[in-house]
């Protein structure tokens, strides 16, 4: 360091003229930078008031060809791909399946024999007709080119005797209580003369559909654009032309919004972010319940958990209100105690949950929780990349704090965390946790036969989604009666029992379901339509019902 | 003498080559987490254990895990880059679209800020001490520590959201068909924000390393000899100082192209930008394991690739390591 003094010495001797040069330069070559393409912006064409619709859409993720065997989310890739391919039935506002492609139907008394009657003049985007082989065609694909949904949909399916185009019959080999919403309002048909020869269905991304909406280009991971069908056998589709550009961060998805480079956004709006926006005179906010339930995940395999007392003290212990007045601002609905969303026929009314410190307490002390774990610290499992539930996961480790149980939240990276939770996403493989912030999909809150798969303790044929594997002999018995009950009587009967046995024995504690709030720009289009529980994106926003 | 050396040089680089394949495949395989969900899609609880069994088959994950690696050998030497369990495309067209992106983003924001971080660095040095000095390191050292998204999100908010002037997202405007030269103002109207963003915070070190090595040049001996000759000051600085000043920023400059390849994930986060960093970042996130051996094994190679043009480099730029057999 000898040279430091002089070159300060030098440095001081420079011409002081020089300086000036220096003075100005530097923020000309910020302005440069900063402003490089200023000039260059293209004008954006005005805006036509009387031409076609055509909607931006934003969505997190890139849907594959968007058929049945390429898309890849359950939201919001299904509903695009309902908006390409049609389902016989056709869930309504309230959830309740209406015909769709179908014009009729009737079935037996026992509900193993079904005949229907399809719509006249239905077409594919390639303008061949779609007639009951087709339908055949479908249902028989699936059963033999497994997928994750369709497959297992269509098992029950015995069948299809094709009468003529449009009538054709269908045998069930065991009654199938949903069987109008799936399969019927779930699996989409596909045109059997494009995919008759396709044998490896994973690699074929031909998305000829005869939907409302028709693929016209697809960059991948940046955008499709679908165009509507004008033939459509219900009529035009309300909007002409729907953009989908692939957005994958939050932030910049609802700027884009709020500079209308959008009109809608696919991903729910943060609660925090709704007075902003409706505030806003361009953007409208549509809110409304969400099926998509947020639940504390308990291992019921692990010591002390694998005593319901130490489990339902967990849920005494837990404010549902608080949280969903702190963590979601009140936007979403606090859970019920049996699971299901109370804003679905099946809920069971008058299960209500309760938080009692004072009883868990005593619930803690009969199990003899503080002799043998007071001093264990247990670990809440929560996926780093979801605020919401990172301060759900936070309050509550609070709140079990105060009953006397020491809870470390600790985040994870979402594949780690089903890696723990889940392993393999098979429950046979076992699971290594103690409680995790956990949720399931819409589809698992509307079919009676997906809430058997979380509560049978059967875990390699009916409890496939058990992660926490609980087992109830009770619970088991009314799981396997409720898939085969096709009575709406019986079946609303066992549902009920079943609500009351989750709430007495605590699988798992359902926390809230987080409404549905969707941000869009009315000026583009204002008829969205929100369907409950599954949001705004759905065929019903473009095709009225028949 | 010379060939025996730069025969060692090119067997530790291929060393190098081997050992990185083999960590770039087995560490994402270490992992935890498991590339089922996407390669059964979303009800992959309702599958049946034949079924999975199948499924794993299919992508010969059932295989030993030597198993898979020779095979993973054996389709790399064939230039086959595999299939992306997420987009079902194959790997090589999925980097074949992103490359060019990135490049675009992070080579240009190299460039520009080794340009703007080379000038700056000398004139500081020379003005060492003065406020044009004390201004400019404080400002660079100011962006250096701030967050690379933080910076990004607020020149959205202000250049894009509030003044309108930028594109707030993506690399060029969505179905607008523009083509030829209206397409090429597009993308550079897209590329200012994120460019912008990037060569910000990248600047500090070309800045810093150059104003370090100006002053420790403008401390010889020899620069004092020149003074005292009564060489013009302009002359010193070109001829003499900067010549010297020089090396250490190429080390650092060369270092830095290595990594161009892997993109700025997080810059092309926030500004929705199609380039590699997203991607390499969607496939750790999805356990995308054929895009992430791929994505990585270019970076490595890149990496590579440019230590061994700064080797090469080197002796052009400074005479005294061309010694022969000399390490350097």
């Amino acid at each position: 360091m000898t040279g430091k003094k002089t070159m300060k010495g030098k440095a001081a001797n420079c011409p002081a003229g020089k300086s000036r040069w220096t003075g100005i330069l530097l923020p000309v070559l910020f302005a440069v930078v900063l402003l490089t393409a200023v000039s260059c912006s293209p004008a954006t064409a005005p805006a036509d008031d009387q031409g076609p619709i055509n909607v931006r859409l934003a969505i997190a993720r890139d849907e594959g060809s968007l058929n049945p065997y390429t898309y890849v989310s359950g939201y919001p890739g299904h509903n695009l791909l309902l908006l390409i391919y049609d389902t016989l039935f056709q869930l309504d506002e309230q959830n309740v399946p209406q015909p769709w492609l179908v014009k009729s139907y009737q079935s037996d008394a026992d509900g193993l024999v079904w005949s229907f009657t399809l719509h006249e003049g239905v077409t594919w985007h390639d303008g061949a007709p779609l007639t009951a082989e087709d339908v055949k065609f479908s249902y028989e694909f699936y059963r033999e080119h497994n997928h994750g949904r369709w497959t297992k949909a269509v098992a029950a399916v015995e069948s299809i005797e094709v009468q003529d185009e449009l009538n054709f019959t269908v045998k069930l080999s065991a009654p199938v209580p949903a069987f109008l919403m799936n399969p019927l309002a779930d699996v989409p048909i596909i045109p059997g003369h494009i995919w008759q020869d396709v044998t490896d269905p994973d690699n074929f991304t031909d998305n000829t559909g005869s939907g409302p909406y028709r693929v016209v280009s697809h960059e991948p991971d940046r955008t499709y654009k679908l165009e509507a069908n004008t033939e459509y056998f219900l009529g035009k589709p309300a909007v002409d032309e729907i953009g989908i550009v692939i957005i994958e961060d939050q932030t910049a998805t609802f700027t884009a919004l709020r500079v209308g480079d959008i009109d809608i956004a696919a991903r729910s709006l943060l609660p925090e972010l709704v007075e902003e926006f409706s505030g806003s005179p361009d953007v409208k906010v549509l809110a409304g319940p969400g099926f998509v339930s947020t639940l504390l995940q308990i291992n019921n395999e692990r010591e002390p958990f694998d005593d319901p007392r130490v489990r339902l003290a967990i849920a005494r212990a837990i404010d549902l209100d608080d949280l969903v007045e702190t963590v979601l601002l009140g936007y979403g609905t606090a859970g019920n105690p049996g699971y299901i969303h109370p804003a679905l026929p099946g809920y069971k009314t008058g299960l209500q949950h309760i938080t009692d410190l004072a009883q868990a307490r005593t619930l803690l002390e009969e199990a003899g929780f503080a002799g043998s774990y007071g001093n264990k610290e247990f670990e809440l499992l929560i996926r780093s990349n979801d605020p919401l539930r990172v301060r759900t996961a936070e309050i509550i480790a609070e709140s079990l704090a105060a009953i006397g149980m020491n809870v470390k939240v600790k985040a994870l990276d979402s594949s780690t965390v089903d890696s723990l939770v889940w392993p393999d996403f098979d429950v046979t493989q076992g699971r290594d946790y103690d409680l995790a912030i956990w949720g399931w999909s819409a589809p698992v809150m509307l079919d009676p036969a997906r809430l058997g798969a979380l509560l049978h303790s059967d875990l390699t044929t009916w409890g496939t989604l058990n992660i926490g594997a609980y087992a109830g002999e009770s619970v088991d018995a009314v799981v396997e009666e409720l898939a085969v009950t096709v009575d709406p009587d019986r079946q609303a009967a066992l549902l009920s029992d079943l609500q009351e046995m989750v709430a007495e024995t605590v699988p798992f504690v359902t926390l809230f379901y987080p409404d549905g709030i969707y941000a869009y720009r009315p000026e583009t289009y204002d008829g969205w339509l929100f369907q409950n529980g599954q949001g705004i994106l759905n065929k019903l926003s473009f095709v009225p019902i028949p | 003498m010379m060939l025996q050396f730069w025969g060692s040089k090119l067997l530790q680089y291929i060393l190098v080559l081997v050992f990185t394949l083999a960590l770039n495949f087995s560490l994402p395989r270490m992992m935890p987490g498991s590339p089922m969900q996407l390669l059964a899609g979303e009800d992959v609880g309702l599958l049946s254990q034949q079924e999975r069994e199948e499924i794993m088959a299919r992508h010969g994950l059932d295989q030993p895990i030597w198993r898979q690696f020779t095979i993973y050998l054996g389709q790399l030497a064939k230039g086959d880059l595999g299939y992306s369990y997420r987009q079902r495309r194959p790997v090589g067209v999925i980097i074949g679209e992103r490359l060019p992106w990135t490049l675009l983003l992070t080579g240009s924001a190299l460039a520009l800020s080794a340009f703007i971080g080379v000038i700056c660095g000398t004139l500081a040095a020379w003005r060492r001490g003065r406020f044009s000095d004390l201004g400019t390191l404080s400002l660079f050292i100011f962006l250096d520590s701030m967050p690379s998204f933080w910076l990004g999100m607020i020149l959205v908010a202000l250049f894009g959201a509030r003044l309108r002037w930028f594109p707030v997202f993506g690399a060029q405007s969505p179905f607008a068909g523009y083509t030829g030269w209206t397409a090429m103002v597009d993308v550079l109207y897209h590329l200012a924000l994120p460019l912008t963003t990037l060569t910000l915070v990248t600047i500090a070190g070309l800045f810093l390393t150059m104003r370090y090595s100006t002053l420790d040049a403008l401390g010889e001996q020899y620069i004092t000899v020149a003074r005292a000759k009564g060489m013009p000051e302009g002359h010193i600085v070109f001829r003499h100082v900067l010549r010297n000043a020089f090396l250490p920023v190429i080390t650092v400059f060369m270092l830095s192209l290595g990594f161009v390849v892997g993109g700025a994930t997080v810059v092309e986060t926030v500004f929705a930008w199609p380039g590699l960093g997203r991607l390499m970042f969607e496939a750790v996130l999805q356990r995308d394991y054929p895009v992430l051996q791929a994505t990585f094994m270019m970076v490595t190679v890149c990496v590579i690739a440019a230590n061994l043009a700064a080797d090469l480099l080197y002796p052009l730029a400074d005479p005294r390591v061309r010694v022969e057999g000399r390490r350097f």
